[in-house]
């Protein structure tokens, strides 16, 4: 049995987080109702969150759970509330139609890997935690990082407005299409 | 393995590539939307650890994480509600309803 040192634990817990992550990821692609695949993509994220904080960004962590779970997986399970019924399960996509998907899945991932693999990397730069602080991103978002912050911020300013607008347009269903439900 | 680039990149290939397969094979708007998301996280990771790996500032990086975020809040807001404009014009959002500009 190997010792239990904080590096094996530090293994450990990324290796979980990993297999969390794939996990959830793999289940959010796969399953055919589409409910069961914001459930993996949950868990995807939780596991997404815990690798940044295993490489130490603690906000990064806080703003990606608090935004993608607590933001975007909400806003799409409304969404799938107001426009699926809850047991429609997809049809199964024909062999001729998965293939090329995972031909090209698997030869971007391929020429990635190998990529990564024949260059050097690195080694991690030794941990100071100011640079790493809160206050060391707000400092930066506010001089360095002015003009994409604003940008940033008329960005989402757009798309609220857009999306209401968008959402708003358009009244009655076309009937004749689709069940009534809800 | 903690504290070896490789594995992170090597993490978020694998999970751009589950997020591009989402994208390619589903016919569910919000599944394809799930599958974005996925592939934007995998940048995510990216950015943080190479911020932690090779950046000269980690702040750099972080910030560039935090901008990726924000970017796809609004894109995921703007996509639901398109989804449910489609979803009110057609009702259904599959991708096999919307098919007036296929040659």
């Amino acid at each position: 049995m190997p010792e239990l040192t904080p590096e094996n634990i530090q293994a450990c817990a990324l290796g979980l987080l990993i297999i969390m992550t794939l996990a959830g990821a793999v289940l959010a692609v796969s399953l055919r109702k589409v409910f069961h695949n914001l459930l993996g993509f949950g868990l995807s994220m939780i596991g997404v969150a815990g690798v940044s904080l295993m490489l130490g960004s603690e906000f990064v962590a806080l703003m990606q759970l608090l935004i993608f779970l607590g933001g975007i997986a909400i806003a799409m399970v409304f969404a799938v509330m107001m426009s699926t019924p809850r047991e429609q399960s997809e049809e199964p996509r024909s062999v001729a139609a998965v293939l090329p998907a995972l031909v090209v899945a698997l030869g971007f991932t391929g020429v990635v890997c190998w990529m990564m693999l024949s260059g050097t990397f690195p080694k991690a730069t030794p941990y100071v935690a100011d640079a790493w602080s809160v206050k060391n991103i707000g400092f930066l978002l506010l001089t360095d990082f002015e003009l994409p912050f604003e940008a940033i911020s008329i960005l989402l300013l757009g798309a609220i407005i857009g999306s209401v607008a968008v959402a708003r347009r358009t009244r009655e269903p076309d009937p004749g299409k689709g069940a009534e439900h809800g | 393995m903690v504290e070896s680039l490789g594995t992170y990149l090597l993490l978020s290939s694998a999970l751009f590539a589950v997020g591009l397969v989402g994208v390619l094979l589903r016919r569910n708007l919000v599944a394809m939307l799930i599958g974005i998301e996925l592939m934007l996280n995998a940048v995510i990771i990216n950015l943080v650890a190479f911020a932690r790996f090779a950046g000269a500032d980690p702040g750099n990086g972080q910030v560039f994480a935090l901008f990726v975020i924000g970017v796809a809040a609004a894109e995921a807001a703007v996509g639901l509600s398109i989804i449910l404009a489609v979803y009110k014009a057609r009702g259904a959002i599959s991708v096999d309803t919307l098919e007036e500009l296929r040659g």
